[in-house]
């Protein structure tokens, strides 16, 4: 679906004050994969998201997203159709004054007829649970339902994959809930392909895979239960691993018969009350 | 100084079909040197509230009293208010806009009037209670992680030596690093200069591992308070409004339906090691 083959990137490139941030990034994602992104800021993740939608291209190496290469400038489209991306701040990625509108927007930029952006802008409000919304103002929405809509707006667009970039950072816990729940539904049942980055280790912890950056590359990779057993080293990078699994390796060191690599509080309460 | 908020109300845009009431009789008292949290769904009218804690905005109903002084009573006493309560937005490093991190923490200090000798003080003395080094004085504060940014934009509100701070979402779009950076410097503010912190967060990490008594709001009022294991122990409530207590509680709830006896007012991760390891020796023991 993606695939990231030593990807090196400079801002600036050639001039005085170039900064490399990424260097030899490989990168693959199945169809239908669940990819999270961790990284302390500055690590490159978002650099790397914005290769995947061609909004960046490599400095060097490529990126193939859907069988297509970014750099070829006839076909930034299919990539973008290919993979979609949703962004950190709800209030900057909505473009009209009627949610029905905002969601048609990428379909009419294709240039497809009426009865077709109908059909899709339904579906994508289905999808998000906000059809009852479809005649609503954008800005009365709650923060939660503001990056649904977002979401909605990418899925009229039939992607294979969807690129999320901090997409809960700024939602309280009942909105954070609903995009996750959203993100999952569609990775499970429909079978698009899932790029998350995030800050927040529980929910990387949800992932099929966790890749780790720092400095523009990637250190780490693997299922989740893999990378947060690594506990030592992802704290030396600023990272964390989630308060479960904290919990576990230290009641482990404690002599507790407890395994390393719990994720859940389901887990965690499995392992000290044997049934 | 103690800061009592009296039967407050709040209405948006009165009078206009806009008209919207964000905070409804809320009365609250924040003693000296509390570490007070305010958690509630997005709307609640918690930013609202907070506004008024230094009279950015005036109630429609009820009053603002800081240390005896009512804000609505004069001008001065306003702006006195103003100095001792430091208000730090939702991503303050927006903010920011000098050319060196200097000039930014500089620019409240000079606006009180300040000698440069003391300005240069204070600058100093505030990057280092968020733990900045002078290294950085000349930087660009642009030029700096988003986690120093913050603390410099931080620092600037320090170097106004405010008694009470007062932060909302302070550690929103930060790294773990970022995060447990700030959250201890508070921690520390309070402990050393005995700072009273009011904090308003959507983290329940955050705020079980800083607060000790939460506010909890909805609809703009207050529906529920006490110390902060007494109000996340109060799960179904809470869940009610959509918020959920941090994971160490939760968990210790799903261990005592399994029969274990431990205790609920859990907050941390060592508190919970503790807590479990009690248990279980105790069993052991028998």
């Amino acid at each position: 679906m993606v695939r990231a083959e030593n990807v090196s990137f400079r801002y600036g490139a050639g001039q005085p004050d170039e900064v490399a941030a990424l260097f030899d990034v490989d990168l693959r994602v199945a169809p239908g994969e669940y990819v999270a992104v961790i990284g302390p800021n500055g690590s490159g993740k978002s650099t790397l998201a914005k290769h995947i939608n061609a909004l960046l291209m490599p400095s060097s190496g490529r990126v193939v997203v859907a069988g297509i290469d970014t750099r070829d400038p006839d076909r930034v489209w299919e990539v973008r159709q290919a993979a979609g991306m949703v962004f950190q701040n709800p209030d900057n990625q909505i473009v009209a004054t009627v949610v029905e509108e905002d969601v048609a927007f990428g379909p009419e930029n294709l240039g497809m007829p009426p009865a077709e952006i109908r059909r899709r802008v339904k579906e994508a409000l289905e999808a998000v649970r906000l059809l009852e919304y479809s005649q609503h103002a954008p800005y009365a929405l709650s923060g939660g339902q503001k990056q649904r809509l977002a979401i909605a707006g990418v899925l009229a667009i039939r992607p294979r994959c969807l690129v999320l970039d901090e997409p809960t950072a700024m939602l309280d816990p009942v909105g954070r809930e609903e995009v996750l729940r959203t993100v999952r539904r569609l990775n499970r049942e429909d079978g698009i392909a899932v790029i998350h980055i995030t800050q927040d280790m529980e929910e990387a912890a949800e992932a099929d895979r966790v890749v780790v950056m720092d400095g523009g590359r990637v250190v780490l990779e693997g299922t989740p239960r893999q990378v947060f057993a690594r506990a030592d080293l992802l704290r030396e990078l600023g990272l964390e691993v989630p308060q479960v699994t904290e919990l576990a390796q230290m009641l482990r060191a404690d002599g507790l018969d407890i395994p390393p690599d719990l994720l859940t509080v389901d887990e965690l309460v499995a392992a000290l009350c044997p049934s | 100084m103690p800061i009592l908020i009296e039967g407050l109300t709040y209405v948006y845009a009165a009078g206009t079909p806009l008209e919207a009431r964000a905070v409804s009789d809320v009365t609250l008292s924040i003693e000296d040197g509390e570490l007070l949290g305010i958690i509630g769904p997005t709307g609640s009218g918690k930013t609202t509230l907070i506004q008024h804690l230094n009279g950015l905005l005036r109630p429609t109903q009820g009053r603002v009293v800081v240390d005896g002084v009512d804000l609505a009573s004069s001008r001065e006493a306003l702006r006195a208010v103003r100095r001792k309560v430091g208000l730090i937005f939702q991503y303050p490093e927006q903010q920011l806009f000098e050319e060196t991190v200097f000039e930014d923490v500089a620019f409240g200090p000079r606006n009180l009037g300040l000698g440069e000798a003391e300005v240069e003080a204070r600058v100093k003395e505030a990057l280092g209670q968020v733990g900045l080094g002078h290294e950085l004085l000349k930087r660009s504060p642009f030029e700096l992680s988003g986690g120093q940014m913050r603390r410099v934009a931080i620092a600037g509100v320090l170097a106004m030596k405010p008694k009470v701070l007062v932060l909302d979402e302070p550690t929103a779009g930060l790294d773990p690093r970022g995060r447990a950076e700030i959250l201890g410097h508070l921690e520390a503010l309070h402990g050393r200069l005995g700072l009273t912190v009011v904090l308003v967060s959507h983290s329940m990490r955050d705020v079980a591992r800083l607060a000790r008594r939460l506010v909890v709001m909805d609809r703009g009022r207050i529906v529920l308070s006490g110390t902060t294991r007494e109000v996340f122990s109060r799960a179904e409530e809470l869940e009610r409004l959509g918020l959920k207590p941090p994971p160490m509680t939760s968990l210790m709830r799903r261990l005592r339906d399994r029969g274990r006896p431990v205790s609920l007012g859990v907050l941390t991760v060592e508190e919970a090691r503790r807590e479990i390891l009690r248990v279980v020796r105790g069993e052991r023991g028998n």
